[in-house]
Parts: structure tokens; C-alpha cells; sequence
């Protein structure tokens, strides 16, 4: 596909926010401080599972400095969640705490060392309940029950069949089963949740907090408070990274609100590391199992798959997680029959959540192997495999995906080729391998979590009087990702200006509606918005011009900054710079030259209808299929990622090295070629650490064993290798400019990769991540493989 | 949590110092680089009333030497250590210190405060073991000398007394013809708890084949940091071979007492092994040097 010239897009244009994050001036939540704020504190349950006899917080609150203390009683017992189908948690626990960690109750006083002091000084009752902490124990017989409305401690249950597998797999020359377990994650994200909470005289609550989703946070606080929506406002200041767990409202946020509300002083809380850990909502540990058959020629003809998911203690995005877990194997490769089983469990541990690559990545490190396996097993090579079975643009899942763009194939030539796999596959020396896998992603989510027909995205964009600066008002969520950027570029693109001449406001419920940072939905859909409302900017602009200066509008335009004329006629403004000049007199830098500027196209523009102001909007069509569920997994667009990882296996430790990683991802069209390179970059390190580090662990009652980075271990950099990346541009029709997303899919491919690379050097398929050197070494010995 | 408030004192001189502790004795804590002080503080697992603070005692920092050996003081930190040249004797200290924690922790911690935390996994705890190390601890009006052998107790539990301070460490003069090297083995290549660390000694006779001497120390596979006396010892007159190595290294690993508390003990013992192979041969390099 021929490429369209851009002046801004597909650039490496510097970030907008840049200069603030590099020079430290740059405000997260835990920054701000309000006049006479006050300092909150939570208290948690010290017990897995229990009945909550009594709480007697009288000696809390006769603790000086302290100004309010809050349990249910005086909160009440509002059940929210993430899906509204699905509320089971409330902000304190009244009768029964589930987790260590639960909330039972909220203080705010005068300085921090008198609110954790007066945490101290609540005396809480309890009788100890019987412990749950893995699935098989949950849903055995006269197992402990967490939740009255959920018998069996089931969660959620999917079952779904598309096509026939039992009589597909009559017709198959092989069948072979494969399993996979990962390990509960975390975010890992460098800034701890914090928020500020004020409540004014009029009844109006604002909240800055670090969110994902202000959206939410706004609809799900103003629902538990009982605060009309419109007097809830959700400001989000910079945010230190999300990846997933900051997309529901917490109850930091609620107790903030709450303790506002109470003491009318602004209330600051924050999350502590080990707090992070325990409100979670990561990643969930799986337990899938796939039995795949295919054709002697190599054509894979059915996939049955069951899958199980710890949950944890509340039901957070899990039923979305148990239906990406299944979904999400329905490309990129043809695949005409599936069946798929997933049961959410609940256990007394922190709830689960979405995480990059949400509910996905487990399900695609175990199907990637298999098919790696079987590739082994026709002696066909894996990329061949893959190739032969590959969606293709236009195609469409058994689940009912439009693969509206795909650029797999591409993506999967371009690493084979880069990696320089030919020469290594099946020639590296003993210890060392080679792997490859792939994956793909939604595009955002086509459906928001609420049944609604919102609008996803809108946006405003206002030009500043004199013409000069365009200011784009949006709800949207930079978390660090850069999406302020992506919308800023997009905005300047549109309008035919410089960048430098677009100025972002964001992550403000008052700016625009948008459903947030998460299922990589906002430069497709934000993307949207923001390029429909500058198109509204600029046809207003425009159509001033033309009735002024006497042309048809259809052929003036905007291009970095000037107004563009089609065809011979000349545009004669003579009469219009003369004023501008004489309205700006003694200022600088007053227009010259023989084209008019868009500064002043914008002025007559203002001159004549008052301050431009243009909005646009965004919301998917109807997508995807008809059946139960099917709103998970369907997006207006899907990107695709190829990977090969090369390792070292110290056959005698079992510690694995990844030497070498070539990435390519078909982001449809790089808004930012650098922030789309950034993005791969940091789904690989998370991936890597998945694959080889990461677990969140508890010990025999419930209790974090893994409460800091210390001893949860992230990738450092001296653990990543140097990472080739290569973008793709498949041009996606549904996404503004050709672009889809890079957020999530990118990590996909990653633990298979790596899976796929041990095998590789040593013969021996691990079932079981992370792949520690313990893990790896047990498994050569027991193959009589290790050195 | 948070922090109990204290009283920051920041002695000019080793004898103020001791006066310091003579004073408060167990309600006194000795801060050197605080990577892992602070982090007892904060989950209040210690609550002195007074934080004594060493960068001021110049006494205790830095390396020098005479005829009878190296002093190490205590306050000389990570990063120092693995930047000094202890020759081929003494480059096990070096390896180890270079591979304490990130290029920022190495900038705070000192040997003193690795020894003293006691933690059965302390990085620098090995190496000086082989070197047949000796501490000097200091009190108001006194000090002893004693083996670090005999320092360590158990986990985190060391024979110190409450008033006393580390200021030395001391290097007895090794024979020429002696090399050694320390392994490390982590999941992470950075900020890493040792699962397993060994260092070995080796001094070679004239002939440069023959053992005179070895040593062994582990880590992280003990309640403490340990000598595995007997594999050193069956070293002794020995041939410096792969196979007398590898029955070396199979004995360090039955010597060992992994508690299987983050690896299970088989697997413990199985990298004992494995990384006293490592050990001695690149000792036995260093030593042929
Ligand atoms: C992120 C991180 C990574 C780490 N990685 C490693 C690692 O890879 N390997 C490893 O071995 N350790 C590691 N550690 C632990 C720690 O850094 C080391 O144990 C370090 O050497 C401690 O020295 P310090 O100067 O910081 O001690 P401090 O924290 O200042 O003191 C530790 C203890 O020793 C006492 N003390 C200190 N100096 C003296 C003295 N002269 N006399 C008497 N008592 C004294 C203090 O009172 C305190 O009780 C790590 C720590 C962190 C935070």
C-alpha cells in the first residue's frame, strides 16, 4: 500500500511532556498538597478469611489530631465493583473480611504517624473462618464459601463452542495436549496509587487520583458516595505507569471521598508498596489446557481448551479476564473449530485483574507452544507452520473477529529475516536456542464495561483568540504511555499546523468524556475523537476564509501552519494581514510573507463567529457476533505481533540468559515511531519477567511473602538484551490515520518466545513459569538433560 | 508503619563513637550505609532511640597494608572493595563485592554493615572467609580480635555486643602462589539475594600442581556464612585436577545445611557443587598466575 505523506504523523516527534518528566517537575498525585489537607490511613484485615464480631473505633477517635474515622456504619454498604453484573465488594467490610488485606476501616488525621497511630487503636473482633487459598481447595467438597451469591466459589464460568471439534477432530492426523500454568503478577509499576480528595461548600467532590480510568473512578465514586455524577469531578495528574491494576475505582479513592466528605478538609491517601500488592488486580495465575488437532500437511483444525483462574477474594474485571483467556486464541491463525471452558475461582487472596495483554498472555504462551510441538512432530519448521495457517486482512475468527487489517505475515517475515533464523534454527550450539511465537490484540475494547451506548471517546478543541494556539480538551488517560502526545500530533496533523502550536489538557471528567487507558483502546478511539473534533475546528476556520477571501472552501486547506490553496486562483488577503498587524501592534513575530497563516485564518474566523470551539466524538459500530459474551475479545481492530528470542541455558544452574530479542508489531500506522518502539520495548521487559522472574507468593495463611520490588523481581535492564524492533503499517481502515494499537499485543508473543528458545537449547519442554533456574534445572534432570 | 522518630548523631571520631555506645548500648544503632538499617527501621523491626552515624569516623575507611597483612575498615563500601586490587589471593572480595546489589546500593553498603547484618547470604561474608579473615571490635577503653570463623551465630545474630563497633577487618598476608574466585548464582543479573554463593582459595606449592592449601566458604546454604572445612581440607597435597575438584565439590555440597527455605535443599546442593567446580578452577587459575 503506497504510503500518505505526513508533516507531523509517523514522525519521531519528542513527547510532549518531555521536558517535565526529564527536569523532575512533573506532579504525580502524591505531590499535591492542599491547604490543611489532612493525611488518611486504611485498616486491613490481618486474617485471610473471618467474621468481623466487633469494631470499636472510640479510642481512635479520641486520639488527638485525629478528625474522622469511617467503618460501613458510615458508609454504608453500596456494592461496586468492575462489572455491574458483578458487584461484590463494598468499600469496608461490615460482617466478613476475605482477604488479608481487606478494608475494614478509614481514619484521617492531621499527619500521617496520627493516622497509622490511630489505625492501631481500632480494636476489631473477629472469628476466624477456614482459609481457601488454591482453587483445588475451593472448589472442593464442603470447601469454605466466600460469597453467599456465588456457590462453589465460582467467580464467573464460560463455555463456548464455535464450529464442531469433536467432529473436527475425527478428521485430524494428530491430536496432542499441552498445559501451561504462569504465576499471579503484579503492575510493577514505579508510582504507588495516591490520591487527593476535596469536598467543597457546595457539595462538589474532586478527586485527583492515579487512574487509568477517570471515567469510572467518577461513575463508580458518585455511585458509593451517593454524590449526584455531575458534582463528582476525577482529575488525573501524572501518572507513574498502570498496566492494568489502575483501572477500577479503589478504595483509596473511596475512602479519600469519604473522608472529605466527613472532615470537609482536603484528605490525601497512598498506597504503600506492600499495599499496591495487596489491593492487586494484576495479572491472574491460569491453568490452561489445550488439546489441539491438526492435518498431516500441517493445518490446524481445532482447538479444545479448559482454562482456570485464580481470582482472589472479588470478582474485579475477572469475568472479562475468563473470556479474553478463551477468545483471544481466535487468531491469528485459522482456526475453524473451538471450544473453550474457563471457570473463575475465588480464593482468599487479593482479587485479579486485567494486565497488559488481559486475560491472553498465559492462554497464547500455551498455544504457541503447541505449536511449536507440532511443528517438531510433521518436522515442518514452526515458521513455516505458522505461516501456512496465518490470517490474513479480511478474514474473520470462528468467534466472529474481523481482522479489518493483519499484517502478521509481514510481521513474521520481517523478524525471520532480521533474526537471521535460517542460519540459527536448528544450528545454534547446545545450550543455545532459538524460538519464535506470535500473537495478537484488541484494538480497544468495542464495548464499554457498562451497558451503554456512550460515546467511548469525545473531545474539545478550542482556538486560542488570537489565533495562535490550539488547545485540545480531552478525559483521556496518559499514564506515561504518551498518549497526550498521540492525541497532540494527531490534533496538529488534522489541522495543518505544527505541533508546537498544540497545547494538550487531559485526564479531566470536566474536558470530555472518555472511557480510559486500558484494552489499548485510546489512539484508535481518543485517536478518533480528536481528529473528528479538528476536523470540526478546521472546516469552521475554513469556511470563514473562503466567505471572506471569496474562494469555495473545497479548495483551501491547511499544511504546517498555512493556508493551502488548490487550483490557480490566488488567495488576496492584503486587507486581512493589514489588520491583524494593526490589532497586534508592538507584538512580536506578526505574520509576513506571501501565504496567510493559519493564526490568522483562526482570527477572522474569531472575529466572526467568537471563540472557535469544535468537539468530536468517537464510538464503535456494531461488532462481532450475537452470541453470550461475545462483547469480549470483539474491537473495531486488531494488532499483531512476531517475535524471536534467542537464550543461553546454563545447563548445569538451569539460569537462562536471553541473548537476543527481534520484535515486529503491526501498530497499522506509527503515530510515533519512537513511542510504538517504546511501547515494544517495555511489553518484552514485562514479558520477560514473566516468563522468568515474576511471582507473587503467600504463605499458609494468606499472607504476602512478596510485599516489595525487593523480593518481587521485575526485569532490570542488565536482565534485557538489546531488542530489535521493527514496526509494521498494515494501514488499519478503522483506525484514525490507519493506526491500531501497541500497548498490549506487542507482549503476547513473549513467554512463548522464550518457552520456545529453552526447548530449543535443551530438548525440554517447562509447563510451569516462572522459569527460575530451580524450576529449569529440575526439569533437565528429570529428562536427563542438565549437565 | 512509619518510622519511630530517633535522635541522628554523627560522631567525629572513632573514640566518640565509643563513647556514644558506651552511653546508649542497645538503644544505639550504627548507621554505615543504611541499605539495610533503613529498611529494618521502616518495617519498625528496630526502634533505637538514637542512630549513630559512621561517614565521619575516617578511621574505619579505606585499605592499607604492612608486612603482616591488609586492613580493611569496616566503613569502606561495595563499590570501593570491587574497584581495589587484592591481587589473585584476594580477588574472590573484589568479584563478590562487585556483585552486591545495583551500582547504588554498592555506593552505600560497606563490608562492616554485611558482616554485621549477619544474613546467611552476605556477598562478602565468603570470600573473606577463605582469606582467613579476623575483625577488630572496638569499645569504649578496649577492643578484641576475633576470627570470622567464630563471628557469625546465626541468622541476622552475630558474638557482637550491643556498644561494640566493627572497625577493621584484617587480611593476614596469604603466600604467593594463592588465587581464589567467588561465584554467585541469582535469578536477576542485578539487585539479587544470592540463592547460592561459594568462594574458594587455592595456594599452590612451588611446583605450581600441587595444593598446599584450599578453603571453601559458603553462602545462603546455612543458618550462617560457613567454611566447608572438610572439603578444604581433603584438598591439601593433593593435584590441582578436575577430578580431585569435582570430589571437592561433592563434599562442600554434603557439607552444606540449605534449609530449603527460597530453593528447595536438593537444589541447593546441587549449585553448591556446581559453583565450588566453578570456584576452584578459576582459583586454581588465579593461583597459577
Ligand atoms: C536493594 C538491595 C540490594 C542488596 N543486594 C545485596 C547483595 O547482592 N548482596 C549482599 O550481600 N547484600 C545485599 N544487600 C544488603 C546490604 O546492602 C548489605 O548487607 C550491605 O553491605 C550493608 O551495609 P551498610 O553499610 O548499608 O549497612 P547498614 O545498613 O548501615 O548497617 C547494617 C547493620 O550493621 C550495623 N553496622 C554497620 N556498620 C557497623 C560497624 N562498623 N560496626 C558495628 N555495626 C555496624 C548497623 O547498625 C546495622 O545493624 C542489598 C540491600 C539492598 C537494599
Amino acid at each position: 500500500m503506497p504510503k500518505k505523506q505526513f508533516d507531523v504523523l509517523n514522525t519521531r516527534a519528542p513527547r510532549v511532556d518531555a521536558a517535565i518528566k526529564a527536569t523532575g517537575q512533573a506532579q504525580y498525585a502524591d505531590d499535591l498538597n492542599r491547604t490543611g489537607q489532612l493525611y488518611g490511613a486504611i485498616l486491613q484485615s490481618p486474617l485471610a478469611h473471618a467474621k468481623i464480631i466487633s469494631i470499636d473505633t472510640s479510642r481512635a477517635e479520641r486520639l488527638p489530631g485525629v478528625k474522622a474515622v469511617i467503618t460501613a456504619k458510615d458508609v454504608g454498604l453500596t456494592p461496586y465493583g468492575v462489572s455491574p453484573a458483578r458487584y461484590d465488594e463494598t468499600l469496608f467490610a461490615s460482617e466478613r473480611v476475605r482477604y488479608i488485606g481487606d478494608e475494614i476501616a478509614a481514619v484521617a488525621a492531621t499527619d500521617l504517624a496520627t493516622a497509622r497511630q490511630a489505625l492501631e487503636l481500632i480494636k476489631v473482633e473477629y472469628e476466624e473462618l477456614p482459609v481457601v487459598l488454591t482453587m483445588d481447595d475451593a472448589v472442593a467438597d464442603n470447601a469454605p464459601q466466600l460469597h453467599d451469591d456465588y456457590p462453589g466459589n465460582i467467580s464467573a464460568e464460560v463455555h463456548q463452542e464455535f464450529g464442531d471439534v469433536a467432529a473436527a477432530f475425527k478428521e485430524c492426523d494428530f491430536i496432542h495436549t499441552h498445559s501451561l500454568t504462569n504465576k499471579r503478577q503484579d503492575g510493577g509499576f514505579i508510582e504507588p496509587h495516591a490520591c487527593v480528595a476535596e469536598y467543597d461548600h457546595d457539595g462538589r467532590l474532586t478527586l485527583y487520583t492515579s487512574t487509568q480510568v477517570a471515567h469510572y473512578v467518577q461513575r463508580t465514586v458518585a455511585m458509593v458516595t451517593g454524590i449526584p455524577i455531575g458534582r463528582v469531578r476525577i482529575v488525573r495528574p501524572c501518572v507513574g505507569g498502570g498496566f492494568g491494576p489502575k483501572c477500577e475505582a479503589t478504595p483509596l479513592e473511596m475512602s479519600a471521598s469519604f473522608l472529605a466528605i466527613k472532615t470537609g478538609c482536603p484528605v490525601k491517601l497512598t498506597y504503600s508498596r506492600e499495599q499496591v500488592f495487596l489491593h492487586s488486580r494484576a495479572r491472574h495465575q491460569f491453568f490452561h489446557e489445550m488439546t489441539t488437532g491438526f492435518k498431516k500437511d500441517g493445518t490446524i483444525m481445532a482447538l479444545d481448551h479448559t482454562c482456570r483462574l485464580d481470582g482472589g477474594a472479588y470478582s474485579s474485571f475477572g469475568i472479562a479476564t475468563v473470556y479474553y483467556a478463551g477468545s483471544l486464541l481466535g487468531a491469528p491463525y485459522r482456526l475453524p473449530n473451538m471450544k473453550y471452558d474457563g471457570t473463575r475461582i475465588y480464593t482468599n487472596k487479593p482479587a485479579c485483574g486485567a494486565q497488559r495483554g488481559h486475560g491472553g498472555v498465559a492462554a497464547r504462551a500455551c498455544f504457541e507452544q503447541q505449536l511449536d510441538i507440532i511443528a517438531e512432530e510433521l518436522k515442518i519448521d514452526p515458521i513455516k507452520l505458522r505461516m501456512m495457517n496465518m490470517m490474513e486482512t479480511g478474514d474473520t475468527t470462528c468467534n466472529a473477529l474481523d481482522m479489518s487489517s493483519l499484517g502478521m505475515k509481514e510481521c513474521v517475515e520481517a523478524v525471520k529475516k532480521s533474526s537471521k533464523w535460517q542460519k540459527k534454527k536448528g544450528k545454534l550450539p547446545d545450550g543455545k536456542g532459538i524460538g519464535m511465537a506470535c500473537g495478537f490484540f484488541v484494538s480497544g475494547a468495542g464495548y464499554p464495561i457498562y451497558r451503554s451506548d456512550t460515546f467511548h471517546s469525545t473531545a474539545e478543541i478550542k482556538v486560542a483568540e488570537d489565533g495562535g494556539t490550539v488547545i485540545l480538551r480531552s478525559g483521556i488517560a496518559e499514564i506515561g504511555q504518551g498518549a497526550d502526545t498521540m492525541v497532540a500530533m494527531i490534533t496538529a496533523e488534522t489541522l495543518g499546523i505544527p505541533l508546537s502550536d498544540v497545547r494538550v489538557d487531559s485526564g479531566d471528567t470536566d474536558y470530555s468524556v472518555d472511557l480510559g487507558a486500558y484494552s489499548s483502546r485510546q489512539t484508535l478511539m481518543s485517536g478518533h475523537a480528536t481528529k473528528d473534533a479538528a476536523e470540526n475546528v478546521k472546516a469552521q476556520i475554513l469556511e470563514v476564509v473562503a466567505d471572506k477571501l471569496n474562494m469555495d472552501v473545497k479548495n483551501l486547506d491547511f499544511k504546517n501552519g498555512f493556508v493551502k490553496v488548490k487550483g490557480r486562483k490566488k488567495l488576496d488577503f492584503a486587507k486581512f494581514r493589514d489588520y491583524y498587524r494593526k490589532e497586534h501592534r508592538g507584538w512580536p513575530n506578526l505574520p509576513e510573507g506571501d501565504e496567510l497563516s493559519f493564526t490568522e485564518a483562526a482570527r477572522m474566523a474569531y472575529l466572526e463567529k467568537g471563540t472557535i470551539v469544535g468537539t468530536g466524538k468517537y464510538k464503535p459500530p456494531i461488532l462481532g457476533g450475537k452470541f453470550k459474551g461475545a462483547a469480549v475479545g470483539t474491537s473495531p481492530a486488531y494488532g499483531g505481533s512476531a517475535q524471536v528470542v534467542e537464550v543461553t541455558v546454563d545447563r548445569a544452574t538451569g539460569k537462562i540468559t536471553v541473548d537476543d530479542m527481534t520484535d515486529a508489531h503491526d501498530c497499522g500506522l506509527a503515530i510515533n515511531k519512537t513511542m510504538v518502539e517504546g511501547q515494544m520495548q517495555g511489553s518484552l521487559s514485562m514479558g520477560l519477567g514473566e516468563a522468568l522472574f515474576e511471582e507473587v507468593k503467600f504463605d499458609e495463611k494468606g499472607a504476602l511473602m512478596t510485599p516489595s520490588l525487593g523480593e518481587y523481581r521485575i526485569a532490570t535492564a542488565l536482565d534485557m538484551p538489546n531488542i530489535d524492533t521493527l514496526i509494521i503499517e498494515s494501514g488499519e481502515p478503522n483506525g484514525p490515520f490507519g493506526a491500531k494499537e501497541v500497548g498490549e499485543g506487542a507482549i503476547m508473543p513473549t513467554i512463548p518466545a522464550i518457552l520456545n528458545a529453552v526447548y530449543d537449547a535443551t530438548g525440554v519442554r517447562i509447563t510451569e513459569l516462572p522459569l527460575t533456574p530451580e524450576r529449569v534445572l529440575l526439569a533437565l534432570k528429570e529428562a536427563g538433560k542438565n549437565a | 508503619m512509619i518510622m519511630q522518630k530517633f535522635d541522628y548523631q554523627a560522631p567525629a571520631d572513632l573514640k566518640e563513637a565509643c563513647q556514644i555506645m558506651a552511653n546508649y548500648g542497645d538503644k544505639a544503632k550504627l548507621l554505615a550505609g543504611g541499605t539495610d538499617l533503613l529498611i529494618a527501621l521502616k518495617k519498625n523491626r528496630i526502634s533505637p532511640s538514637q542512630v549513630v552515624a559512621l561517614d565521619q569516623v575516617d578511621e574505619i575507611k579505606g585499605l592499607w597494608s604492612d608486612d603482616d597483612g591488609i586492613y580493611l575498615g569496616a566503613r569502606t563500601t561495595a563499590a570501593e572493595i570491587a574497584d581495589s586490587d587484592f591481587g589473585a589471593a584476594g580477588q574472590a572480595l573484589a568479584e563478590a563485592a562487585a556483585q552486591v546489589g545495583s551500582p547504588l546500593v554498592r555506593n552505600l553498603a560497606t563490608v562492616g554493615g554485611n558482616l554485621v547484618t549477619a544474613m546467611p547470604a552476605a556477598d562478602m561474608a565468603p570470600p573473606l572467609l577463605v582469606m582467613q579473615a579476623g575483625v577488630v571490635l572496638e569499645k569504649l577503653g578496649d577492643n578484641r580480635e576475633i576470627a570470622l570463623d567464630d563471628f557469625f551465630v546465626g541468622p541476622g545474630e552475630q558474638v557482637m555486643l550491643p556498644e561494640e563497633i566493627m572497625s577493621l577487618i584484617f587480611l593476614p598476608e596469604l603466600p604467593s602462589g594463592s588465587g581464589s574466585a567467588f561465584e554467585k548464582l541469582g535469578v536477576r543479573k542485578a539487585l539479587e539475594r544470592s540463592i547460592v554463593s561459594v568462594a574458594a582459595l587455592i595456594t599452590l606449592a612451588d611446583d605450581g600442581k600441587t595444593i598446599q592449601e584450599a578453603r571453601i566458604a559458603l553462602g545462603a546454604v546455612a543458618p550462617t556464612p560457613m567454611l566447608a572445612a572438610t572439603a578444604g581440607a581433603g584438598l591439601c597435597g593433593k593435584k590441582a585436577t578436575k577430578k580431585n575438584f569435582s570430589a571437592a565439590a561433592k563434599t562442600t555440597a554434603q557439607e552444606a545445611r540449605p534449609r530449603g527455605l527460597r530453593t528447595s535443599a536438593v537444589y541447593s546442593r546441587l549449585m553448591v557443587e556446581q559453583l565450588t567446580m566453578r570456584a576452584l578452577t578459576r582459583a586454581y587459575a588465579a593461583a597459577s598466575r
